[in-house]
């Protein structure tokens, strides 16, 4: 069971920003379901939930989302139902329960780099950045792909519309268990592009500029490595990734024929 | 540490350390309709409402609800009773440990106007789990409560 000596709950960005690079070894905390789950003995705990980091708005023509936004806000908010065809809420609707949905947050997971999340998945196939304070945005990619920086404190994402088609499906052993594998793929003009998290590693993805052949789905799927761990062999990830995609890709195509 | 919170409509304030967890503190001041059933927060038992939001109170620390408002199921007897006299009509409970979180996310999905379609209840619900019943009494107890004539 994790053990806090010190909670702190700023009510600013600004204030967090400054316990945590005051205080190395500070850990900020979104909704605490993950870091729950762990037996870490923790110095200070830095609750963002009055930081002001809970929204989904309109910026400079992105749409912004606040790190302390939760699943279920993500789930139930009406712009997010029409935009990339409903991709985030598709995404976290299935996720446990409404209970746990409205505990965990978009910044708990970026800045957790989950390499079982479906949000994260879901994200890779977007236009989507990363806002840490202090600091410009940067693409997803490259946030995933750095080490963490001391004192790092993920303020938002943002995305940039798009009228893509998008599908995103994950198989999980029991429903309250983390995917075993978790795939998305967006229609992107004539092209594809194609996501796969819970590889067990972080999620990767592959774009395709034409039709997508079997041939195609095997490249990629050996570009993304699967590998084994405790819920699924790397194997069956390959088999099942391929399966997926073609599914969601049918779907896809055979909705405009 | 003291954290204070408004439970059950009323404000209180309890002693505890930060990571103490919301389920814990909560039997511990007598809340026993709380309970804990997985460790895992996957089961939904030890579902709680924090203004008006169903949580899980075994992934809450005490330090994160204070300032809140918490509603146990004893705090909403009048609701309870009815979907309790649901859950009694259709033989839905056997051993009823899970029923009082069960009874909480009911309730907060009634409120949130929930479309009262088994695909629409049984998604809600996905995150209160039952290892005697099967479920099928309790969503014919479901459709019930929500006013779904057959």
């Amino acid at each position: 069971m994790m053990r806090i000596e010190d909670y702190r709950r700023p009510g600013s960005a600004e204030e967090a920003q400054r316990i945590l690079s005051g205080n190395p070894g500070a850990l900020a905390m979104g909704g605490g379901a993950f870091l729950k789950l762990g037996s870490r003995h923790a110095g200070i705990v830095v609750d963002l939930q009055d930081a002001g980091m809970r929204y989904i708005r309109r910026n400079g023509g992105r749409i912004e989302i606040g790190a302390m936004t939760t699943y279920r806000d993500l789930e139930t908010d009406a712009r997010l139902l029409e935009a990339f065809d409903g991709l985030i809420p598709a995404t976290v609707r299935n996720i446990v329960g409404v209970q746990l949905r409205s505990l965990i947050t978009v910044g708990g997971t970026v800045a957790g780099r989950y390499g079982f999340s479906e949000l994260l998945t879901s994200l890779l196939l977007l236009d989507c950045r990363v806002a840490t304070f202090g600091e410009e945005p940067v693409p997803l990619p490259v946030y995933l792909a750095r080490k963490p920086a001391k004192a790092e404190l993920v303020v938002s994402i943002d995305l940039a519309p798009e009228p893509l088609q998008t599908r995103v499906t994950a198989i999980r052993n029991t429903g309250g268990s983390l995917p075993s594998i978790c795939v998305a793929v967006a229609r992107d003009g004539d092209g594809w592009r194609i996501a796969a998290g819970s590889r067990p590693g972080l999620a990767r993805r592959a774009d395709l500029d034409a039709a997508c052949s079997d041939e195609d789905l095997e490249r990629i799927a050996r570009q993304f490595e699967f590998r084994d761990d405790a819920h699924a062999a790397g194997s069956w990830r390959h088999k099942a990734f391929v399966a997926l995609t073609r599914r969601m890709i049918g779907e896809l195509e055979g909705r405009n024929a | 540490m003291i954290y204070e919170l408004n439970l059950n409509g009323l404000p209180v304030s309890f002693q505890a350390s930060p990571h103490d967890l919301l389920a814990d503190v909560l039997r511990r001041s007598g809340r026993k309709s709380v309970k804990h059933g997985c460790d895992s927060s996957s089961c939904g038992i030890c579902t709680v409402l924090m203004d008006d939001r169903p949580v899980l109170s075994c992934t809450v620390f005490i330090a994160q609800a204070a300032g809140h408002r918490i509603t146990t199921a004893e705090g909403l007897q009048d609701e309870i009773a009815a979907f309790a006299a649901c859950l009694t009509d259709e033989g839905a409970e056997q051993c009823g440990y899970c029923s009082p979180g069960l009874a909480i996310s009911v309730i907060a999905m009634r409120r949130e106007g929930t479309p009262a379609d088994d695909e629409s209840i049984r998604r809600y619900l996905a995150g209160n789990l039952c290892r005697c019943s099967g479920y099928a009494g309790q969503l014919r107890a479901i459709r019930r409560y929500m006013g779904v004539t057959a």
